[in-house]
């Protein structure tokens, strides 16, 4: 009997001992425990605790910066947008704006049209013209509560009155099936030539005159010889819009 | 033997990184429940006596370095919990459910005393600690019954190797 208990009571009286004294005693005794006889143990369970700290302060880190990145990125898409409107430089102070993003299309590709999300809950209407701080996009065709429909000017269906800025020579801006955008019907012997910038006509009723549109690129005559034509190369690439303006001038007099 | 007590002392390592590492993370109302106490049960029930009350004292001598406030309270407590089964078991079958019963109700108790005592000799007494106590109890009863036939269960199966 003594001798099977002999062992378990030298560790009662050692635990005793350990127990005896001061907290800071025992503070003491479990560090000179811990730096010496007991160091692997104590330094493995520390450097465990210590990465699981560390992949948690990761983990809080990364949170806080995908945060900080989402917010940088809408300020960078409102300072876009600002930017944008800002840069509209016709007098528009009787005109509305109204700022849209595009959001899908509609139609076979070169008779496609635009959709964009604004509707008539944002007073658009048919036949509002729509332009981007480059120059002009196309013109509303179709208006439900919620988006839009816009025909865009390399669609063949839209014809506009364009006029030359530098000498006020006059045309039809149309365009083929190919998607070629022109300006028709110009006068035999009109002083017009190539890189001549075309801006909206003072004979249109939609749009504000003088807005840009595009560059000449080419002259041609016409197969009957009575008119010019003149390819133009738009301002406003269609296919890589992201924002347009919708221009509601209800308030012209 | 020797092999008996290496295998006895790495169960009590694994056992002691999992309660350090993990158990306080089902901690309720701040009492974590003790892992290493139905091993100290188990293994005293189980294997030869003085080899799990060695492997016991120093595992958890070993604990008490990671809680130094009360360093050497919970290889106290071990190595008074091993007497007290040993005690306990000595009058019983093997495998009497019972006394297995008993015995870890009786481990619990002196867990629970000893572990109150301790601390409110370090902070004083008071209902707060006498709450606690109360709480630690019964998570670490229902956790030593969970975790004890766990580890029986676990003892009993047996790798099968046969050749068709």
């Amino acid at each position: 009997m003594l001798k099977r208990y002999l062992v378990p009571v030298v560790f009662v009286l050692f635990a005793v001992l350990m127990l005896l004294g001061t907290s800071e005693s025992r503070q003491r005794k479990a560090a000179w425990f811990g730096r010496t006889v007991l160091i692997p143990y104590v330094g493995s369970v520390r450097s465990i605790q210590s990465v699981r700290s560390l992949k948690a302060e990761v983990y809080t880190l990364q949170s806080e910066i995908t945060r900080h990145q989402l917010h940088n990125l809408e300020l960078t898409n409102r300072l876009k947008e600002y930017t944008e409107a800002q840069s509209i430089s016709f007098a528009h102070e009787k005109s509305r704006i109204v700022l849209a993003e595009l959001i899908g299309y509609a139609g076979a590709f070169h008779e496609r049209n635009l959709i964009i999300n604004k509707g008539k809950g944002s007073q658009i209407k048919a036949n509002d013209p729509v332009i981007s701080p480059h120059g002009i996009i196309g013109k509303i065709v179709l208006v439900s509560d919620t988006y839009s429909v816009v025909l865009p000017l390399n669609n063949p269906q839209f014809q506009l009155p364009v006029m030359d800025k530098a000498t006020s020579v006059q045309g039809i801006l149309q365009s083929d099936i190919s998607g070629k955008v022109r300006m028709n019907l110009i006068r035999l012997g009109s002083q017009i030539s190539v890189g001549d910038t075309i801006v909206t006509s003072n004979l249109s009723r939609l749009f504000p005159k003088g807005y840009p549109v595009g560059r000449i690129e080419r002259i041609q005559e016409s197969q009957d010889n009575l008119f010019i034509s003149a390819e133009i190369t738009p301002f406003a690439q269609i296919e890589n819009l992201e924002h347009v303006f919708v221009l509601d001038r209800k308030e012209e007099g | 033997m020797f092999g008996l007590t290496v295998w006895i002392a790495m169960q009590g390592l694994l056992l002691l990184y999992l309660q350090i590492l993990l158990l306080p993370g089902i901690a309720v109302w701040n009492v974590t429940p003790n892992l290493l106490l139905p091993w100290v049960i188990f293994t005293i029930w189980k294997k030869p006596f003085i080899n799990g009350i060695s492997v016991a004292f120093a595992i958890g001598l070993m604990f008490d370095v990671m809680a130094p406030e009360t360093f050497g309270l919970h290889a106290l407590i071990f190595v008074l919990t091993g007497i007290l089964i040993d005690f306990l078991r000595q009058p019983f079958e093997a495998d009497s459910f019972v006394a297995i019963v008993i015995a870890i109700i009786a481990a619990n108790l002196v867990y629970a005393t000893l572990n109150m005592f301790a601390w409110g000799l370090l902070n004083g007494f008071d209902w707060a600690l006498l709450e606690v106590g109360a709480i630690g109890l019964a998570y670490n009863l229902v956790f030593s019954f969970t975790v004890f036939w766990a580890m029986q269960f676990l003892s009993k199966l047996r790798v099968v190797i046969t050749h068709d």
